[in-house]
């Protein structure tokens, strides 16, 4: 399934210092998916909860209040009355009616004049509204059955009004509104509690299904979140170096399309480091041999220049100049061959360290006595005594005399070496009173066969020295820097631990 | 990005919430709900009167009246007993008049105008009924114009009183009293005529 770096836990503990522990995402894919999910449930649960509601509700109050009204219209029909209306009778009527409540029992009040006759000990209702009234006797047109839906302290009542007509002839009569209208006052309580059973019903029913959606928004969240944790793994095990890493892409989905693009720049970038590392090792290899083959021949001409110059005294004037020329030269070439074969083992990584315990003050020392730099007036050496540090005194001594050869070819005498701790750090530092390193110059000092000033073609030293003596402090586990004082000159500080 | 998610989602919830919850039965307008009941009123229609007093809130009220029957053999006008009654003279069995007749006859339209004109009875007074017309000993007679419109004919009333000076109720109540008592559908036009002038024609539909 996977060709990733081993998991943190077999990781050594400096892999596990450098892995940054993945940062938690308050609204990362998972919550927003998971957030979106439960949103479209909740719309939907809400809006069809709601619209079934409305229409319920709607239902039910239309068909209790057509019920009533046609209900008290047909108790009312029958009825055969005087007028001016006697109170008697319409009583009479009245109880009759109040038994008969459709859907549910009602109280019936009848209005006639300033007459005021009910159902029960009162003889009107408080819940009648004047609108209702006014609706009911139908000021100016032919009454109509009306009702009204009242809420009085918390109780919803429904209201209807039938105003009574009659008919002025058998047959050609038109209908005469009597002045009298019969009202009916229905408590709603039933319905409002049917009501509010179904707001329960769909409020209970809501979180259920909430519940329900969280599953499919928490298995949709790990399908897109699987991928994209095996592909930031995959990237991060690419970026410690391991370029064979590669992600299971299976599915035909964006995700899969993205882990499939992966997995081919990864092999892309695969095969051209790799060409890019033979390529190297081949001119590494090639400069090694180059400097190995050249060494052979180099080592007779030495011998023999050795000889010519002994030699050269007894010679010509012209042609002694010449024999030391090539003498002179054979030497520069012999050292830059040894300095391009000591390049070599360190691009080859085959550089050793030799470590040993010695005395820094006592090594610099030797280091200046083997190169004749004794004289106070071109080197001056500082060095605290009783400094142990463990090295390997060949590559010190050639840091050290590199940097000192260095000072003395492009700065200017004296030249001075101090050598002192600081804590467990082993500082050399050496410092000339030359004219100091151009802004410019000072990054790439270090830098194989960099020329100062480019007109200059020709110098003193290989144009390695400093590279090399870069490579043996790092090799040591230190650094080394240049940098100009204020007072002029330029400074070489070598840091390694002791 | 995610601010806004989170608004539209708080929104949404509170919505689904408030849609939720916040109804139950609410107060509502008052709304028709079909016809009225139509009820029968007592006597008959051939044996009753329509007399248009007026209800405590001003509006027309029409209270029916017994004709008494049979009716007198006589056409002449019948002189009222004391208690508002109309006399009985019955001469038998043959003799009878038919209300129909009567009513054409403009007798019961003469004699509804006096009851009118003799203001709501006591049990009516009771209900809260009232009168604008003025009360006068005179009685108001009303003749037929006979002008062939399809639409009933025209009636004139001729009242006893001062009739330029009546409110509108009170020209109702006249005209409704004597267009009912003519014709059960009250299609005629009624010009109301006093000394003082004549009022402009009018029917009885609605006040």
């Amino acid at each position: 399934m996977r060709a990733c770096p081993a998991p943190a836990e077999d990781a050594g503990p400096r892999r596990a210092r450098r892995r940054r522990a993945p940062r938690p995402h308050p609204f990362g894919l998972r919550t927003r998916l998971v957030l979106a999910f439960l949103l479209v449930a909740a719309v939907g649960c809400g809006t069809t909860a709601a619209l079934t509601y409305r229409a319920a509700r709607n239902a039910i109050l239309e068909q209790t209040q057509n019920t009533a009204v046609s209900a008290l219209r047909d108790q009312v029909d029958p009825l055969r009355i005087d007028l001016p209306v006697q109170t008697g009778t319409l009583r009479d009527a009245l109880l009759s009616i109040a038994r008969q409540g459709k859907p549910r029992p009602w109280r019936v009040y009848a209005e006639y004049g300033s007459l005021r006759v009910s159902s029960t000990d009162r003889p009107t209702s408080s819940v009648i509204t004047p609108e209702l009234r006014a609706r009911a006797l139908g000021r100016g047109t032919t009454p109509h059955s009306s009702f009204q839906r009242v809420v009085k302290d918390g109780t919803p009542y429904l209201t209807v009004a039938v105003p009574a007509v009659f008919r002025t002839h058998a047959t050609q009569g038109t209908a005469q509104p009597t002045g009298l209208v019969f009202y009916a006052v229905m408590e709603l309580d039933e319905e409002e509690a049917n009501i509010e059973a179904m707001v329960a019903a769909a409020r209970d029913g809501a979180l259920p299904a909430l519940a329900v959606a969280l599953i499919p928004a928490l298995l949709a969240a790990r399908g897109v979140l699987r991928p994209v944790r095996e592909l930031r793994r995959a990237a991060r095990s690419m970026g410690r170096g391991r370029l064979d890493t590669r992600i299971h892409a299976k599915g035909s989905d964006e995700l899969a399309d993205l882990a499939r693009t992966f997995n081919e720049s990864a092999a892309e970038l695969e095969r051209s480091v790799a060409e890019l590392r033979r390529a190297e090792a081949r001119a590494r290899r090639f400069a090694a041999d180059v400097s190995h083959e050249l060494r052979t021949p180099l080592a007779g001409m030495l011998a023999v220049t050795e000889v010519l110059d002994e030699d050269a005294g007894t010679l010509d004037s012209d042609t002694a100049r010449a024999v030391r020329l090539i003498s002179a030269e054979t030497g520069r070439l012999a050292v830059l061959v040894e300095d391009l074969m000591e390049i070599s083992r360190f691009d080859a990584r085959a550089a050793e360290l030799h470590s040993d315990e010695v005395d820094a003050a006592d090594c610099v020392r030797k280091t200046l006595q083997n190169r004749h730099w004794t004289d106070p007036a071109r080197v001056v050496a500082d060095l605290s005594e009783g400094i142990r540090a463990r090295l390997d005194p060949r590559r010190f001594d050639v840091v050290v005399a590199n940097l000192v050869g260095n000072a003395l070819r492009h700065g200017g005498a004296p030249v001075t070496v101090r050598v002192y701790a600081e804590g467990d750090t082993l500082v050399t530092e050496v410092a000339d009173q030359g004219p100091g390193i151009h802004p410019d110059v000072l990054p790439h000092v270090f830098d194989r066969f960099y020329k100062a000033d480019p007109a200059r073609t020709r110098s003193a030293g290989s144009g390695l020295g400093l590279a090399i003596t870069l490579e043996n402090v790092r090799l040591h586990g230190g650094t080394v820097e240049a940098a100009n004082r204020p007072g002029g000159g330029a400074v070489f500080t070598v840091r390694m631990p002791r | 990005m995610t601010r806004r998610a989170q608004a539209v989602a708080a929104a949404l919830s509170g919505l689904a919430a408030l849609s939720l919850a916040g109804c139950g039965i609410r107060d509502s307008d008052v709304v028709e709900a079909g016809a009225a009941a139509t009820v029968a009123v007592a006597p008959p229609p051939e044996f009753r009167m329509l007399v248009y007093f007026l209800g405590p809130d001003g509006r027309p009220m029409p209270v029916s009246r017994d004709i008494a029957r049979p009716f007198p053999a006589s056409t002449a006008l019948p002189v009222r007993n004391a208690d508002g009654s109309l006399p009985y003279e019955g001469f038998g069995t043959g003799y009878e008049i038919s209300p129909d007749t009567a009513r054409r006859a403009g007798v019961v339209t003469d004699m509804a105008l006096g009851v009118l004109l003799s203001g709501p009875s006591p049990a009516e007074a009771a209900a809260g009924l009232r009168t604008e017309l003025p009360r006068t000993g005179g009685r108001p007679h009303v003749e037929e114009e006979r002008t062939g419109a399809p639409d009933g004919g025209r009636l004139r009333l001729r009242a006893p009183f001062p009739v330029t000076g009546l409110t509108p109720r009170a020209v109702h109540q006249l005209v409704c009293t004597a267009a009912f008592a003519e014709d059960p559908a009250a299609r005629s036009q009624v010009v109301v005529t006093g000394p003082d002038g004549a009022l402009p024609p009018a029917r009885c539909d609605g006040l």
